[in-house]
């Protein structure tokens, strides 16, 4: 085992980084959206007792300026203070007080159109290209962080089904077996880890956009909920692998209303912030998990391995296999030099899993030559027994007809086909046989075949639309 | 002095932009407030709507990272909004002045 320690340590580093980098972010441009008395970086100076008239033009310049709420009171206290200071000098050249507060409301002109002017000021093209990128910068931590809280939200739901499970089953109650290795609980669970990594991730880039830009967060939610609805919806459906299950895809398709209900519900209202000790404790999670990725990586064995290989024709099973489910075995007359045709090999492919068939390993036969007797060559997927060994093993007697059937492909030297277990919903334990008709119209088995287990590995797409 | 906005966008533009240049010349190398810059602009006709650009003006000057605003204190103990000209290099000894 060897590990790349340095590159280790530039990832760890990296990321915590980012991370730290994407908070900052959020928090430095919140600090536009929200003005309080508790907010130490409001510089807002007090509004002047103001008038009814002064107080009315505010209110039209503010309604018009649809900024965040920072720049609002900035903007409102910098104009009650330009009009106090203008009719402090009107009054000092001899008017009236209700003169000079006319006189200094009509120097500034309509309250309509410096609010659009204001607004324009403020919302400047550059503006808006920071806010972009900030959003989706704060957007890519955001859905790391969520991603993380996800994952222990998940895991204390999963402890919360054990615990509940454990004490139904020390009541003796019967529970429901799901049957699925734990794919239904692991789909719920990467669906709740990856729907709240995309609702955090699009309240951190309305937030964050909205304040860089100097927009209010409620006019630029619309985008960005359509942009999340889009992105994290296609991901979910189509670009998040792995185990599925019906309540999973259930909880997949809702992540793009996840999104949207993000960047919109209560956007006005401060997020609870990641505190110093919430950072220590996700950077040390970070860490060790990270080593411990490391680590495994370094040791990991590839795949779902295929168990168990039967050589054809050996007497060695100690059990009736119920192969004869299938089809009773070739006559050796017809046979390449007696031979059955060996069990072959199996693999798990990138893209489905290959079946491989040869003749028997004391004749080498060429393929053309072993398939003289035989037609319609194919190889049929059953249902098998081998999730537990020790109960049964082989054809599961259960069923009559295989769930899947490929023709085998004639090569040189072997045969072969490829079957999309992992696209299947409920292909769980299988064996596969080589069967063909012989020349006198009956189909037989070729060889004892190949067992394995799989599990749906694909999209909530693929899961949707794989066969039954 | 007419305002910005309405029907003509291109003159109010220019308009906007003659404003921005009209504030930089008059703020120099000092912090000022609205009101004092305003102050400092000699010849301004005093006339309805005549101030109208001034705060658009100095904003977007500032979101263009032209000036850089600040809230402070006056000698009245006011608080006020001042305004200087964003500098990315040190001004040279030779150019500084007593205000």
């Amino acid at each position: 085992m060897r590990i790349d320690w340095l590159l280790g340590v530039v990832w760890i580093v990296g990321f915590g980084a980012f991370l730290i980098a994407a908070i900052w972010l959020v928090r430095r441009s919140e600090r536009r959206l929200s003005v309080g008395p508790s907010d130490p970086d409001a510089p807002i100076a007090p509004e002047p007792s103001s008038s009814d008239a002064i107080s009315a033009y505010l209110d039209r310049v503010s309604g018009e300026l649809l900024l965040p709420a920072a720049d609002v009171a900035e903007v409102r206290a910098e104009l009650a203070d330009h009009l106090q200071d203008s009719i402090a000098s009107l009054e000092a050249e001899g008017l009236d007080r209700e003169r000079a507060t006319r006189e200094a409301l009509a120097r500034l002109g309509s309250a309509d159109e410096l609010g659009r002017n204001l607004r324009q000021a403020h919302q400047s093209t550059r503006r808006l290209l920071a806010g972009v990128g900030g959003g989706v910068f704060a957007a890519g931590g955001g859905f790391v962080l969520g991603y993380l809280g996800g994952v222990l939200i998940a895991l204390l739901l999963a402890m919360v089904v054990f615990v509940i499970t454990s004490v139904l089953a020390r009541l003796g109650l019967p529970l429901p077996d799901l049957g699925d290795h734990g794919d239904t609980l692991n789909s719920v669970l990467l669906g709740i880890s990856v729907a709240a990594a995309a609702a955090l991730a699009t309240r951190y880039a309305v937030r964050t956009s909205a304040g860089l830009s100097r927009r209010a967060p409620r006019s630029i939610a619309i985008f960005w909920a359509a942009a999340g609805a889009v992105g994290f919806g296609w991901y979910s459906i189509f670009g998040m692998r792995g185990a599925q299950s019906w309540p999973g895809i259930v909880v997949d398709l809702c992540i793009p209303v996840v999104v949207v209900a993000a960047a919109f519900v209560r956007i006005e209202r401060p997020m609870p912030h990641v505190g110093r000790w919430a950072v220590a404790i996700l950077l040390v999670s970070v860490v060790g998990v990270s080593v411990l990725g490391f680590a495994f990586s370094a040791a990991s064995v590839s795949g779902d391995a295929l168990p168990a290989l039967v050589e054809g024709g050996q007497a060695n099973q100690p059990v009736d296999m119920h192969f004869d489910t299938v089809a009773p075995l070739a006559p050796a007359a017809w046979l390449p030099s007696g031979n059955q045709f060996y069990g072959g090999g199996s693999g798990p492919d990138w893209d489905g899993t290959q079946i491989t068939a040869v003749v028997g390993p004391d004749a080498v036969v060429p393929m053309s030559t072993a398939m003289a007797n035989w037609h319609d060559v194919r190889f049929e997927a059953w249902h098998g027994f081998l999730d537990n060994p020790s109960v049964s093993y082989g054809i599961d007697p259960h069923y009559s007809s295989p769930f899947a059937v490929q023709p085998a492909a004639v090569h040189d030297t072997y045969l072969d086909a490829v079957f999309h277990f992992e696209r299947m919903r409920s292909a769980g334990s299988w064996w596969v046989m080589l069967t063909a008709v012989g020349p006198d119209g009956h189909r037989y088995r070729l060889s004892d075949g190949d067992g394995g287990s799989s599990h749906f590995n694909g999209s909530a797409w693929d899961w949707l639309t794989a066969p039954l | 002095m007419t305002t910005a906005g309405g029907p003509n966008g291109g003159n109010d533009a220019t308009l906007l932009s003659r404003e921005r240049d009209h504030v930089l010349k008059t703020l120099g190398d000092d912090a000022l407030s609205g009101p004092a810059i305003l102050r400092r602009m000699i010849g301004r006709p005093a006339e309805p709507g005549d101030q109208g650009l001034l705060y658009p003006a100095l904003h977007s000057l500032e979101a263009g990272w032209a000036l850089r605003a600040e809230w402070a204190t006056d000698a009245a103990g006011k608080r006020r909004r001042t305004y200087r000209r964003r500098r990315f290099l040190p001004i040279l000894p030779s150019r500084t002045k007593r205000s």
